[in-house]
């Protein structure tokens, strides 16, 4: 019997000044074991983001890897990663967070834990915008959110 | 005459006309007009009809402290049916209409209502309808309030927002931009919000001055470059714990998108309050008709909108503010008459004589007369006992009326700052301050902006910064002559109107003292003085100093009503932004939602879930589609979407002790490989939540609590771990949506998941688990039943969970929704945490006893399982219940009830039911007292739902295969 085939999780949406994508990452994991310090990223490809005392996120961006820890779990089908590019990425943070998209919670190698439109993520600034990481499981509900506060702001012209 | 728009002046743009409608009749405004400034630029004088009495009331004041023009407004499809006409900005195609009159504000039906006014006092309802209000409820409730809902949804877009400034300053007047320009030259961030769209407070109308520059011009230019965050059309409309700040931006005329309203949140470090001050009108005889104004705002509509409010103004006044408004009238072209409460001429008198103004000391405006409006002022001296005691009566259309200012303090208030009266100002000041916040309360141009600039460098001195710019210049203006305050005229017998939005006169308030209402909350509550959408801004201090007065109290004495947010009214949608509809509450989809609305699942929400009901198909009903898809569970084999179920990996070396500490059950003992039902206690005993336990590894298990209780169960743990037990190594990884999990359940189960798996299905005993391969993916196989059958939970990575449930699908396996399984498990008696159980179910209720007696470990809740109260011989315990009709299902949360010589008395109540396919009858599960012992005794118990009794048996709650065969075969 022919094997399945996996259901990607793939949109992308256009606005006047932000860029909104699932991205697809080779693998994430919740690691415990290793020592990071609170609300701060670690390393770079991969990277990870603290979630708890003595609980990480690694997430491995091109190429699958096997993080070092007492007790990982594979949370690569568990979570989506959602990335917002461009100069007005912040907005959408603003209307979706309690948070200010200046703020030093996001501040560059560091990550908040928050809630996105009332969904539990995980928040950083990454490169020219931000991303999140959020269960799977909201993949739906977060990308109609992120549909209608990107339309805040207007189509892409 | 009427007010008419002048051929120049204003800040309004001519070269953009905008037809909008007023009742039906075609008129136009200009671009940079409110609703107001365009009605009365085109005559319209009365815009409705007041609340209580029904009497004509016209544009009274220019911004949000309007009480009477609250309008029935449609654009661009949508509708607000109580739009204040001073704060809307004109659009094109706006259509409005006047509230509370039928079948329109000049020609209103109910007007005469106010010929009973004399039988309408303060207090009347409370007075005439109680106790039986209930009786006359629905009629005055029918009549009461402004505009009418249609019944349609908002079809307006609102959005939430939040941000983070070091400086918040509200009102960007002289003071407010003297603070802004301060607070950022020191290189803070700054926002100033201010409600108008033009920034610029009152230079908007006023003359000045500042930095060589025409007041307005220096507005304009005082923040360029300085990075501050400026958000026009924005008020500040509550002050909240720990600096936070509600504000809402109107903004009707977006540029792109469609958020129309926004409201924010924002949280600064220091406050600058620069709000400006409120005008108060002076109370006097028939001082409601329309024409009677505010002098500020008849200066308003002047300066902003080039709109001539009359062309025979009386301004009546008790302080200097008010000649600004008469000699810009005057200079307009209108014949202005000034009385002036105060018994000498002030020395801006002798500029208002000079071109022409007639000014009056000692005089007061005795009377109004005209029909739908102001024809005649009867004036006369400020003492005057009785309107014929008028030495003059002049010609006037309009009486342009000012009584003081009032600043507001409302975000000073809110933020739990005191007040003081201030008499040489007539008006209540911030007494000291609250922290972070600085307060501006200037009386003159030079005062607001040194005022404003203090602020700023106040804010600036408590972040650590220094404003190095010199404030702003302004030519010092002549001393005022000081006010003298004046509450109304001593005349009896004639209505003087304090409060025009709820209709509340002198004679009200004095009514109200007389009863000893004399606490001025009281006083609001009573007379209704001061509520509604403007909240008294014109009407508090007039009221409170007459209930002084008449009290024989000091101002100070009476003080104020507590102000609460929000300043202004807040739009419901607003408050809701985007969470509506789809985005009402972030809720969860399966793995393979898609897959199951193809197969039109009739999906509802369990615990935020989107999950199957269950999969009708045509010309089923949804009680049809749940009965044939349990009884094919029974009778082949059904596929069920289980992938919300939790998934709560525990890991370490004391995994086993540490989930023996949590459960009621024995858990340590489990051998790898296996499952075990367990239930999980509160520290009171209750039962919590019930689930599965697999251990997956030597110090490892997995934990299967019910979908909607996973985040409290691994909450209620990692609670426990990090608070009780920290010593224990172990950790926690909620892995839920990582899997996408289906049960495979019925006799033909086995047969038709064989084939697509590596896992030894035959091997697999209840309760126990292989992890393998399914069609090729590595995954597992639990052997775990809910429905009672022969059944196994295949799991595998969630992208999986869609093609895989394709795959199940083409076994011909008949999908089940949760209804059908709830009626698979009501067969075979299964709980359902949360239905069958409550906040006061004990594991004993449930029949579950032996691992109280035979755990040797203490674990939560077990001190609670003790108790006088756990060991009552009375408690209601689950049992079946087997209605003697065996075609009546009864209803869910009928009590079983039991008569004696005293009356009823409930012995408990059903907690499930549902029509049986494998019994072909109807079934219930329910808690009732001392229902085991009624088993034993096959007894039966009277239900009764809404006055309708039966009878039932009661029995094992296990009606199906009690002997385990299906599940164990």
């Amino acid at each position: 019997m022919a094997d399945l085939p996996p259901d990607t999780l793939r949109a992308q949406i256009d606005a006047r000044g932000v860029t909104i994508r699932v991205l697809d990452p080779a693998a994430q994991f919740y690691v415990t074991g290793t020592a990071q310090a609170p609300n701060t990223i670690a390393d770079i490809h991969p990277y990870s983001l603290w979630l708890a005392p003595d609980r990480t996120l690694v997430v491995y961006e091109n190429q699958r890897g096997t993080p070092q820890g007492a007790f990982v779990s594979d949370m690569t089908d568990g979570l989506i990663l959602i990335e917002l590019v461009g100069p007005r990425a912040g907005e959408i943070l603003s209307a979706s967070t309690t948070l200010d998209p200046t703020s030093t919670v996001l501040a560059p190698g560091r990550c908040a834990q928050t809630l996105f439109g009332g969904v539990k993520v995980v928040l950083y600034a990454y490169g020219n915008g931000f991303r999140l990481h959020a269960e799977r499981s909201f993949a739906a509900f977060l990308l109609e959110w992120l549909r209608k506060a990107a339309s805040a702001i207007g189509e892409s012209p | 005459m009427t007010a008419r728009r002048l051929s120049q002046g204003g800040r309004i743009d001519r070269t953009k006309p905008l037809p909008f409608t007023w009742h039906g009749t075609a008129m136009t405004g200009f671009a940079g007009d409110t609703v107001a400034s365009a009605l009365l630029a085109n005559g319209v004088k009365i815009v409705g009809r007041s609340f209580k009495y029904h009497r004509a009331r016209g544009i009274f004041g220019a911004w949000v402290e309007e009480p009477n023009g609250i309008l029935d407004l449609e654009y661009n499809g949508a509708h607000d049916p109580n739009a204040r006409a001073t704060t809307v900005q004109l659009q094109a195609g706006m259509a409005a209409r006047g509230v509370n009159a039928r079948p329109d504000v000049d020609r209103d039906i109910y007007r005469g209502i106010d010929l009973l006014n004399r039988f309408l006092p303060a207090g009347f309802y409370y007075k005439t309808f109680f106790p039986n209000w209930h009786r006359y409820e629905p009629r005055i409730r029918a009549m009461a309030g402004l505009g009418r809902l249609r019944g349609d949804t908002d079809a307006r877009h609102f959005e939430n927002r939040s941000a983070l400034a070091d400086v918040l300053v509200v009102g960007a007047g002289p003071a407010g931009l003297a603070a802004a320009r301060a607070a950022s030259s020191a290189g803070l961030s700054v926002i100033l919000a201010d409600d108008r769209a033009e920034i610029g407070g009152s230079l908007l109308w006023n003359d000045a001055t500042i930095d060589g520059y025409a007041g307005i011009d220096w507005a304009a230019h005082a923040l360029v470059n300085s990075g501050v965050r400026i958000l026009s059309r924005t008020t500040v409309f509550g002050a909240y714990d720990d600096g936070a700040f509600g504000l809402l931006e109107c903004r009707a005329t977006a540029p792109t998108g469609w958020a129309e309203d926004r409201l924010w949140t924002v949280r600064a470090r220091q406050t600058i309050l620069a709000p400006g001050a409120i005008e108060r009108p002076l109370v006097f005889p028939h001082n409601d008709r329309p024409g009677v104004m505010l002098a500020a705002a008849a200066l308003n509509y002047l300066r902003q909108y080039g709109v001539l409010v009359g062309d025979e103004v009386v301004v009546a006044t008790n302080n200097d503010s008010a000649y600004a408004t008469a000699l810009a009238l005057r200079e307009a072209g209108a014949t202005v008459t000034l009385a002036d409460v105060r018994p000498a001429l002030p020395d801006v008198a002798h500029a208002a004589q000079s071109v022409g103004i007639r000014v009056l000391a000692n005089s007061v405006v005795l009377n109004t007369v005209g029909s739908g409006g102001v024809r005649l002022v009867d004036i006369g001296p400020a003492d005057a006992a009785s309107p014929r005691d008028a030495t003059m009566r002049v010609p006037a259309s309009v009486v342009a009326t000012s009584g003081g200012f009032s600043p507001a303090v409302h975000l000073h208030s809110q933020s739990r700052g005191k007040l003081r009266w201030d008499e040489s100002r007539a008006a209540f000041l911030p007494a000291g301050t609250v922290a972070n916040q600085h307060f501006v309360a200037a009386d003159t141009l030079a005062e607001a902006i040194a005022q404003g600039h203090g602020a700023g460098i106040a804010a600036a001195t408590a972040l650590g910064r220094t404003v190095t710019i010199a404030p702003p210049t302004t030519p010092t203006a002549p001393q005022a002559d000081p006010i003298r305050p004046y509450w109304c005229v001593p005349i009896k017998g004639v209505r003087q109107w304090l409060d025009l939005q709820n209709d509340v006169t002198v004679k009200d308030v004095r009514l109200a003292a007389r009863e000893n209402y004399s606490s001025v909350e009281h006083l609001k509550r009573y007379t209704t003085l001061g509520m509604a959408t403007d909240q008294g801004k014109t009407s508090n201090v007039n009221g409170l100093a007459l209930l002084a007065t008449a009290t024989g109290q000091t101002i100070p004495q009476v003080g104020t009503t507590t102000f609460r947010p929000p300043y202004t009214p807040v739009t419901l949608g607003a408050l809701a932004g985007m969470r509506h509809g789809a985005l009402y509450a972030p809720w969860r989809h399966l793995p393979a939602h898609a897959e199951h609305a193809a197969l039109n699942a009739d999906m509802r929400e369990y615990g935020n879930w989107w999950r199957p009901a269950c999969y009708k198909r045509p010309g089923e009903t949804a009680a049809d589609a749940i009965q044939r898809e349990a009884a094919a569970a029974r009778r082949s084999a059904g596929l069920f979407d289980g992938s919300s179920l939790g998934k709560i990996i525990v890991d370490g070396p004391d995994a086993a002790a540490f989930l023996n500490l949590m459960y009621y059950n024995e858990v340590a003992n489990l051998k790898p490989g296996r499952l075990r039902y367990v239930l999980l206690l509160r520290e009171n005993g209750v039962v919590y939540d019930d689930g599965v336990v697999a251990r997956i590894g030597p110090g490892r298990y997995q934990l299967s609590p019910s979908s909607s209780h996973t985040a409290g169960v691994l909450a209620m743990l990692e609670a426990w771990h990090q608070t009780e037990y920290p010593s224990l190594r172990v950790a926690l990884h909620d892995v839920t949506s990582a899997w996408a999990t289906f049960a495979l359940s019925g006799p033909d189960s086995r047969n038709l998941l064989a084939p697509m798996t590596d896992i030894e299905l035959t091997a697999l005993p209840h309760m126990a688990f292989a992890d393998g391969t399914i069609l090729g993916i590595a995954g597992r196989i639990a052997r775990v039943s809910f429905t009672g059958e022969r059944s196994y939970e295949i799991s595998v990575p969630a992208s999986y969970g869609p093609s895989l449930w394709r795959a199940l699908l083409q076994t011909d396996a008949t999908p089940y929704g949760i209804e059908s399984l709830s009626v698979l498990r009501a067969e075979k008696g299964y709980i359902l945490i949360g239905t069958d159980t409550d906040g006061m179910t004990l594991p004993d209720d449930l029949g579950i006893s032996g691992p109280l007696r035979a755990k040797k470990v203490d674990f939560v809740g077990k001190r609670s399982l003790t108790t006088p109260d756990a060991l009552r011989l009375d408690r209601r315990q689950f049992v079946g219940l087997l209605p003697l009709d065996p075609h009546a299902v009864p209803h869910v949360g009928s009590h079983a009830i039991e008569r004696t010589a005293t009356g009823v008395r409930s012995l408990g109540w059903v907690t499930s039911a549902c029509h049986s396919p494998a019994l072909g009858r109807s079934i219930a599960l329910g808690m009732i007292e001392r229902g085991r012992a009624l088993i034993e005794s096959g007894g039966e118990v009277e239900l009764f739902h809404l006055g309708k009794t039966s009878r039932a048996k009661i029995v094992s709650p296990v009606f199906y295969d009690a002997a385990g065969e299906k599940l164990h075969g």
